[in-house]
């Protein structure tokens, strides 16, 4: 061996033993340190005033004795694969949405069926939050569900204008699950993807427009790529979830169990569940201040003819039910049910155009 | 064994092929959708996930072939300058890791696949069934693990001969 590489060995060598020595000498804190995976960029509103006060929060009740990490932008896991890295506890938390995995939440979808009408994205998390309690779906019972929280209405933002169901014909629009059986209905061709990967496909041409919350626009920077935005509430809803490892869970002690439940729905019901209504609102307002977007609204007449042509949606949705053997019927009532009770209750997210104020 | 590895490389063969008749598959879809999306008006439903889908086949399936022709990427900055003996040690090292590591990748995926098939994962656009092409992917891994013994021993042999 030649002098220059005996001194790289001995230089490696050392720096191995320095790092081992170094783990070793760490002092072992009595905090349970949990991770939380989720795909929002740091600088959302997610992050900031959802996930980073929570984490204060929990952190405080519990006098430090559990520690949260977050790690945004997709950095732990995936948005489709949170899921299913909460459960095989690749993270111990996570924050995604159900209908990035289709099939895997078959029931729950009936909270983002088109042609039910949410006024407010603080309705909609109400009702699939009591709706999910009423139903006890096997479907999330390998997790423990900590949070739902919904966008509420979504909206149509495109790079070409869309005034007519004959302008959306053939376009290439954004969706997610359950949204692209409504958009292929109305006649577009829906291109199913996360959040995260949208905002390169409308640069890029892949999609010339994205169904979904107008917080988007802000918070994911779309009002760079998307130039007119057409008022489609009847259209979108997303359900959001938080949920945790059931081992995890199980794992901690019952006084931490119990001050964090109460801390969790503390968040869930005075951040969380408003959180779209907020953004949506400051999003609205500050794409038509600063960008100056073209507003579309559709005429009632064609605002007729486009719920018409989504029906099927609701009838594939039962039949679908059917075929697990459950009451699709009964379970669409239900929901209907709790959307009206709650939109009676939080009727306005955003001032009218978040709901149906001013499009019917 | 040298049948074995023979065997090996054949079907390492035939994964590439298939591999690139999915990558042409891919461009004749996105250059077809271009096409209808300009003229016709109406673009195909999904080619946004066959796309993805046909990509991790091509790539799957080839992984294996390249291993065979030495093509992967290797940094040998050090490795050269290693006297033969050395060569040999570390192949003989390496080998058996890089085995068991792709071993490993490949349950990996057979896990995956069996847990999507059981939650009856779909794409959302098309409601393809996911667990297939994870299947084919592990495949390709499972013929890429197959490989390298015959590697490390064409190696070896090649090193003490000179």
């Amino acid at each position: 061996m030649r002098k220059r590489e005996k001194i790289f060995l001995f230089v490696v060598l050392a720096l191995l033993a320095a790092g081992v020595t170094a783990l070793l000498l760490l002092p072992k804190s009595n905090a349970v340190q949990l991770n939380l995976a989720h795909f929002f960029p740091s600088s959302h509103p997610v992050e900031k005033d959802l996930v980073q006060p929570w984490i204060e929060a929990i952190k405080e009740a519990t006098g430090g004795r559990i520690q949260i990490t977050s790690y945004p932008g997709e950095t732990l896991a995936t948005a489709a694969e949170i899921y299913n890295g909460v459960v095989t506890g690749i993270a111990d938390l996570g924050i995604s949405c159900f209908s990035y995995t289709r099939g895997r939440f078959p029931l729950l979808e009936v909270f983002e069926l088109p042609g039910i009408t949410y006024l407010s994205a603080r309705a909609a998390g109400k009702t699939a939050w009591e709706g999910i309690r009423e139903l006890e779906p096997e479907e999330i019972r390998d997790t423990r569900l900590l949070m739902v929280f919904a966008t509420g209405p979504g909206h149509l933002m495109t790079r070409v204008p869309i005034e007519t169901l004959e302008e959306l014909q053939g376009k290439e629009i954004r969706a997610t699950g359950l949204t692209a059986q409504t958009l292929e209905l109305l006649g577009a061709v829906p291109v199913a993807m996360p959040q995260p990967e949208t905002y390169e496909a409308l640069a890029r041409g892949i999609v010339q427009g994205n169904l979904g919350p107008l917080e988007v626009l802000q918070g994911w920077r779309h009002a760079e790529v998307t130039d007119y935005i057409t008022l489609t509430p009847f259209l979108y809803n997303t359900l959001f979830f938080m949920v945790m490892n059931l081992e995890t869970w199980n794992a901690l002690p019952p006084d931490l169990q119990e001050i964090f439940a109460k801390v969790t729905t503390e968040y869930l019901e005075e951040v969380a569940f408003a959180l779209w209504d907020r953004q949506n609102e400051t999003a609205l307002a500050w794409a038509a201040r600063e960008t100056k977007k073209r507003i579309i609204t559709l005429s009632p007449e064609e605002t007729v003819r486009w719920i018409e042509l989504t029906v099927p949606v609701q009838e594939n949705f039962v039949a679908k039910m059917a075929g697990l053997g459950v009451d699709g019927d009964r379970l669409l009532r239900r929901v209907k049910e709790l959307a009206e009770y709650y939109n009676g209750l939080y009727p306005s997210g955003a001032k009218g155009v978040n709901g149906f104020g001013e499009t019917l | 064994m040298e049948r074995l590895f023979k065997a090996v490389h054949k079907v390492s063969g035939l994964l590439e092929k298939i591999g690139g008749f999915c990558l042409a598959g891919v461009m004749i879809l996105v250059v077809v959708n271009i096409v209808m999306r300009r003229f016709f008006g109406h673009p195909f439903l999904g080619v946004y996930e066959y796309v993805g889908f046909l990509t991790a086949v091509s790539i799957g399936f080839s992984l294996a072939s390249c291993a065979v022709k030495e093509a992967h990427i290797a940094v040998d900055f050090w490795v050269k300058r290693l006297p033969r003996k050395g060569k040999i040690a570390l192949e003989l090292a390496t080998g058996p890791l890089s085995f068991f590591f792709l071993i490993l990748v490949t349950r990996h995926l057979l896990a995956y696949a069996g847990n999507l098939r059981a939650t009856g994962r779909v794409s959302p656009t098309t409601e393809t069934p996911f667990h297939i092409f994870v299947y084919l992917v592990a495949l390709g891994f499972l013929v890429f693990a197959l490989t390298v013994p015959g590697t490390t021993i064409k190696t070896v042999r090649r090193g003490s001969k000179r």
